[in-house]
């Protein structure tokens, strides 16, 4: 644990600031590299079919066009994407050993970057044109005259489980990619003594990241030396890395990863993608560098989706409504892959529970191959889906009782005297699940209170005549999975602090959090600190920042590894001194003996002495630096209560959030208005999962608004000011006793605000099946109730 | 066919033979290294790409080049040397206004056109300003404090350092 701190626990302003507010970042598009060529993809514009042939002879003879490819053109030069440990498969072998059912299976294809043979969806990469000028190789594109024989789609998940469905992949036996079951306790016991059973059916809507920035790549293989770089707007450098090293065969230390400022992520940039591996393969042909900037059509038909489960959720129940029982059945569409496996469907079986004592559970997942982009987690990773079923499934089942929601939930709670709680289920790295901190029960009663000293509670209608409901959500939140990252922390000559570390932002301010973590682990003053992220030759091994996991396991590690810095310095000095180093004390970077300040040395004179050559090196390893990698033993659990205070226009379909709580407890917090910003920023594509995004197909596996004007983002007008506070239950799993909090406020609103809409309407009698609530989904669902009881 | 073009950047006279259909986002960002300007969305939409033309916001994007002909532009680069960037900046920096920083500088570009329109400007003006632009990152809350802060609507939060 850390001691006197300055830093740590303070709203540090951050250090990447100054160079984003003056235009002066260094996005990936802003990378310019002499003599760099453009890139342009052709995509598929059918969903499912054969590529019968592809005319380049047009395209070709377009000036200023450097090279055009085809499939068969790269065939031979590439490995398939074939799924590696580097994608979260790491977890998946011990997951399935625990699952004890013999039913459950995963199968994962090869992905190839570029078509040969078969399309599987609206997007992916047909050919690929090479050229000087960025609009010519987009008017070259446009004379390739590619031709496909159509099959026809599975678009509905449903009818993809059917036998006569056409197949996505024609050597599987279906179109299912992985089946799990989870059970625990008796659960036919519970359903057979419940008092009463409700079952429901809840589907959240597939959705895209939508970073601000997408997607883009620049690969630059330099011949002299046989070195490729790559620039990627990425949150995974270097399982990208590895990725390449085995698609092109090139060894991984002949590649260097770089993930420049990156301009949001959210999960979608946490995959290796296609245009990696063809953008190296490119540069690597023809010896250029190239660069391809993905568009926001791209985006929406080839970054990935996500959401896109529908829950068929049953909960039994006594009279006083205690949950004895819940069953779950899921169906999840995963599109023509499902690069990261287990992750997204495990993580909503292992998070269906949440906050609530779930004596008996019996949970199925079921995922789909479909003709649609790719599934893979986004912020939240299937975590949203469980809370919208479990949240929902309890306030239908207290209104089934006649009970008030808030009271069923606020009785079921994990009580705080069962901390740490065991669940009775395991994690997808294959432990058993436990609570190790937190108090749910402080956390709901805080959230309350909040909400009645914020507003009239018991007010049903407003002056314009809308609706006015409550609804809340609770949710955990398992964080900082591992396997590892790693930190490198040095003191060069000049008494200058370099960390180095694996995990890369993509807004979430590393560069300020981990300088304050080791300024205070090291005593030395945060501007002397410098923060290096995102770059695989920075620091030999990494994972990268998803899964509300940095500040947890890099943030442990940047902490040990400057513990371990300190100490060397400790055992020098006293060495030196004649002394114990527990004599010593190092503070704003003097080393003094206690009691003596004026016996003392600075950390820069101790860098020098330890410089190959100097008088520590002789005696000890030269170079005043330590790299760790941390592992944590398992995921450290963050917990929360959302409550959502809504206006519901009956006429029109809208909703409006007048009130939003966020009672929140990710441990002690490293910098607050981060904590805070991180949450807004959760909550905010939380209200847009529960009001607008949706990405929508027809029945021809077209996607219907791959834009930013039909599908609809959150704006300045949608989203209110939020109400936070946080409780600080320390994690007893890190150093720091840090939980994460990327994901959190991402993950109940869906549930909390269909709640409140619910609550709102209760006088129609409405009911909220998904996500997001539209204004037209809204309006159906109204006149659906008024047409039942005519 | 190339066009000839005329105007004025950053306070930099450009002559230039352009092709008619470059987009202004393009000259900027490929031709003249202002790179600060960020495209999102290449529709008009997002608003990354806001510069300043003659005083008032638009959208580079959805601006050709020759359009800007005879005209004053100003990037994120031109306002940052300017007297009012300090304040909105430091604002937005004192209230976290901004995470990963892709949409700031279109934004910074919105609020600086409004603070020098000598209007005087009320929250919903600072409101109207910030509907304008997508950010995926903070939930626009902090956004909204940080404008405010810059006109002097709102005195922030006294707990940051």
């Amino acid at each position: 644990m850390l001691g006197e701190t300055r830093y740590v626990g303070s709203s540090v302003l951050r250090n990447e600031d100054q160079r984003l507010l003056n235009g002066n970042g260094n996005f990936l598009d802003d990378i310019k590299i002499s003599g760099c060529q453009y890139i342009h993809f052709v995509r598929s514009n059918i969903a499912h079919g054969i590529v019968k042939s592809i005319d380049i002879s047009e395209a070709e003879k377009v000036a200023h066009i450097t090279k055009i490819y085809t499939g068969r053109d790269l065939q031979g030069m590439l490995q398939s994407m074939a799924p590696s440990k580097a994608d979260g498969g790491i977890f998946e072998e011990k997951l399935f050993s625990t699952m004890g059912d013999q039913d459950a299976f995963i199968r994962r294809e090869d992905r190839h970057p570029i078509v040969v043979g078969k399309v599987r969806h609206v997007g992916e990469i047909i050919a690929v044109v090479v050229g000087t000028d960025p609009y010519v190789v987009e008017d070259a594109a446009e004379l390739i005259i590619v031709d496909i024989e159509e099959i026809q789609p599975v678009v509905d998940p449903k009818n993809a489980l059917e036998a006569e469905s056409p197949k996505i992949y024609d050597h599987w036996e279906d179109n299912r990619s992985l089946h799990l079951h989870v059970r625990k306790g008796d659960i036919e016991a519970a359903f057979a003594n419940a008092h009463t059973v409700v079952k429901r059916t809840f589907h959240s809507g597939r959705i895209s990241a939508s970073p601000i920035e997408t997607r883009g790549v620049i690969a630059h293989f330099e011949d002299h030396n046989e070195k490729l770089t790559v620039w990627s707007s990425t949150q995974i450098p270097h399982p990208v890395r590895t990725y390449l090293a085995h698609s092109l065969n090139l060894p991984s230390s002949r590649i260097r990863v770089v993930a420049p400022d990156v301009g949001g992520g959210f999960g979608c940039k946490a995959i290796p993608y296609p245009e990696e591996i063809l953008c190296s393969l490119i540069s690597i042909q023809l010896k250029i560098p190239v660069r391809w900037i993905e568009d926001r059509l791209e985006h929406f038909t080839s970054s990935i989706h996500s959401r896109d489960q529908f829950h068929d959720i049953e909960i039994a129940m006594d009279a006083e409504g205690k949950i004895l029982g819940l069953r779950d059945d899921f169906l999840m569409d995963c599109g023509a892959s499902n690069p990261l496996g287990v992750v997204q469907p495990y993580n909503t079986i292992a998070h269906l529970a949440g906050c609530y004592e779930v004596p008996a559970m019996d949970v199925t997942a079921t995922a789909v191959v479909t003709n649609k982009v790719p599934l893979s987690p986004y912020r939240g990773a299937g975590r949203p889906e469980a809370v919208f079923a479990m949240d929902r499934i309890l306030d239908v089942a207290a209104q089934e009782l006649g009970l008030d929601p808030f009271d069923v939930r606020r009785k079921n709670l994990v009580p705080s005297e069962s901390m740490p709680y065991s669940v009775g289920i395991n994690y997808r790295d294959g432990a058993p699940i436990v609570y190790d901190s937190g108090d749910f029960p402080k956390c709901f009663d805080t959230a309350v209170e909040l909400l009645q000293s914020s507003c009239d509670t018991d007010r049903r209608r407003d002056e314009s005549g809308r609706y006015i409901g409550l609804g809340a959500a609770t949710y955990v939140e398992g964080t900082g999975i591992g396997p590892f990252e790693g930190a490198l922390v040095r003191v060069d000559e000049t008494g200058s602090i370099h960390v180095a570390i694996g995990a890369c932002p993509q807004g979430q301010g590393h560069e300020t959090v981990f300088a304050q973590v080791a300024a205070d682990t090291l005593s030395v003053d945060i501007e002397d600190v410098k923060v290096v992220t995102g770059d695989t030759d920075a620091i030999p091994y990494g994972w990268g920042t998803l899964a509300s996991r940095s500040a947890v396991v890099a943030g442990s590690a940047v902490y040990e590894a400057a513990t371990k810095v300190l100490q060397k310095v400790k055992i020098a000095v006293a060495d030196e001194w004649e002394i114990s180093p527990d004599d010593l004390l190092a503070q704003h970077g003097r080393i003094f003996v206690k009691g003596t300040p004026a016996k003392e040395t600075t950390l820069e004179e101790v860098a020098e002495k330890f410089s190959p050559g100097g008088d520590y090196a002789q005696k000890f390893t030269p170079g005043l630096e330590e790299q760790i990698y941390w592992e944590p033993p398992t995921v450290t659990f963050a917990s929360g209560v959302h409550i959502a205070r809504v206006a519901v226009d009956a006429d029109t379909g809208a909703v409006e959030i007048l009130t939003y709580i966020v009672v929140h407890d990710c441990g002690p917090l490293l910098n607050p208005q981060i904590v805070d910003g991180q949450i807004a920023g959760g909550v905010a594509k939380g209200i847009g999962a529960a009001l607008f995004e949706e990405i929508c197909y027809d029945d021809n596996g077209q996607p219907m608004n791959p834009n930013l004007m039909d599908y609809i983002l959150p704006t300045n007008d949608t989203i209110p000011d939020l109400l936070i506070e946080h409780l600080e239950t320390p994690s007893p799993l890190n150093p720091l006793g840090i939980k994460g909090v990327g994901e959190a406020g991402t993950i109940p609103p869906p549930a909390a605000i269909a709640n409140a809409i619910e609550n709102a309407l209760t006088e129609i009698g409405v009911e909220i099946n998904k996500v997001p609530v539209s204004p037209k989904y809204l309006l159906n669902q109204i006149q659906k109730t008024k047409e039942a009881k005519l | 066919m190339k066009v000839n073009l005329r105007t004025q950047i950053n306070d930099r006279e450009i002559d230039l033979e352009i092709e008619p259909r470059l987009l202004l986002s393009d000259l900027l960002r490929e031709h003249l290294n202002f790179t600060g300007t960020h495209v999102g969305c290449s529709y008009g939409v997002c608003g990354a790409c806001t510069v300043i033309i003659d005083g008032k916001p638009a959208r580079s994007c959805l601006t050709l080049a020759i359009q800007a002909n005879n005209c004053s532009v100003r990037t994120i680069e031109g306002v940052a040397a300017s007297s009012t960037f300090d304040r909105v900046s430091s604002a937005f920096h004192q209230e976290h206004g901004l995470q990963c920083g892709f949409c700031t500088p279109g934004i910074i570009c919105s609020i600086v056109a409004l603070t020098e329109s000598g209007k005087n400007i009320a929250e919903e003006d600072i409101d109207k300003v910030v509907d304008g632009h997508l950010c995926r990152c903070t939930g626009y809350v902090n956004i909204r404090k940080a404008a405010k802060k810059a006109v002097g609507i709102y005195q922030g939060d006294e707990n940051a350092r």
